[in-house]
């Protein structure tokens, strides 16, 4: 029911919102992706950083240290196949299908876990041979950009048991769906990060 | 500025009526329900559109038009996370690394804990912010009587109180 009010020029004006929450999961995600522009604002910087230090070997190792390519290929297919993976587990929540989602979701979390799993043996094989964060420039901010990527692939897993515990005690709630929604955005951006690692930390190392 | 002439002087709540955006259109102190029905946006500066038309009456004349409120709870999650956030900050300025870890730990698992409750807002029902609306009102339309206010003005210049 709508109230209505008359101007000074006799004009009928509305005068209140009607139904204040039409549509909670896109105005969630709306809010959701505000802050993902602001995680990007943060990979901006780390990036900016990497530019400014990426020579400043200090006498230590030089990017050909850290650098992996083979490692650095299956940890792409990994996370891409991981986010495609995911998405097609949302495909199926739309197609009424949760069980299906859920089969998924494990897939995409498996997968996350082989991506990490990589970079932790990388990041634990350089320690042993005392290249840390510690050393230089360089391998400060080159621990410290891919880190906080492989942090947030970190975060994205845990979500994504969260979420799997949600859907089987919960079920498919406006708030379950809200959340698969906003991790699904989470997630994709996740992998576009990686395109930018790849590109400006390893291809613009090697070449 | 003056304590004592504080009844004539009070602000109401678009003091100096040139106020153009929402603030300024809900009552002064702001209700915790912010506004009794929200208020349907036609222009960037709505108060000031709104005075232009000669539509100040903010909240609904009718009975009827009020409706259900729905507001969050509160909760101790979140300063919980703010304490747990400083100790995280302080721990890894001073490099205590194990208190880092704890705090990180926690933050996590009070997020997640936070994501497991299921009762986390409550509805204020449509008569009880009308009856709320229309004290604001009375208390707006009469001169400072009663109350805290009014009782230590009592003590401070008796013959004063009642007059405005």
């Amino acid at each position: 029911m709508s109230v209505n009010a008359s101007d000074i020029d006799g004009n009928s004006v509305d005068l209140f919102v009607e139904e204040p929450d039409h549509d909670a999961i896109s105005i969630k995600a709306f809010g959701f992706w505000l802050y993902m522009l602001s995680d990007a604002l943060l990979f901006a910087a780390l990036f900016a950083s990497y530019q400014v230090l990426a020579n400043h070997y200090a006498g230590g190792p030089h990017f050909a240290a850290v650098n992996q390519p083979f490692h650095q290929l299956a940890e792409s297919v990994l996370i891409f196949s991981s986010g495609l993976a995911f998405l097609h587990g949302m495909r199926r929540l739309g197609e009424r299908a949760p069980d299906a989602t859920l089969v998924w979701m494990g897939v995409a979390l498996f997968l996350g876990l082989a991506f990490i799993g990589i970079e932790i043996h990388d990041f634990y094989a350089l320690a042993v041979q005392g290249i840390t964060p510690l050393r230089s420039g360089f391998l400060s901010i080159y621990f410290t950009l891919v880190g906080t990527h492989g942090l947030h692939i970190f975060v994205g897993l845990c979500w994504m048991v969260v979420m799997a515990i949600q859907m089987r005690t919960k079920g498919c709630t406006t708030e379950v769906v809200s959340r698969l929604v906003n991790l699904k955005l989470f997630w994709m951006f996740q992998s576009i990060v990686w395109v930018c690692v790849f590109i400006f930390v390893y291809m613009w190392g090697a070449a | 500025m003056s304590f004592r002439d504080r009844r004539q002087l009070r602000a109401g709540n678009d003091p100096w009526e040139g106020g153009r955006s929402l603030e300024w259109a809900t009552h002064s102190p702001v209700p915790f329900y912010n506004f009794a029905k929200t208020p349907l946006v036609h222009a960037r500066d709505e108060w000031d559109w709104r005075k232009e038309h000669g539509l100040t009456q903010l909240a609904p004349e009718r009975s009827e038009d009020y409706e259900d409120i729905v507001m969050p709870k509160n909760t101790a999650v979140s300063p919980l996370i703010g304490v747990l956030t400083f100790v995280l900050g302080f721990a890894m300025v001073w490099r205590i690394y194990w208190a880092a870890i704890a705090a990180g730990l926690g933050i996590v698992a009070a997020l997640i804990f936070r994501a497991f409750q299921e009762d986390t807002h409550y509805t204020i029902p449509a008569r009880e912010v009308e009856r709320m609306e229309n004290e604001i009102k009375a208390r707006e339309a009469e001169p400072e009587t009663s109350g805290v206010g009014a009782y230590a003005w009592s003590i401070i210049a008796p013959t004063e109180v009642g007059t405005s």
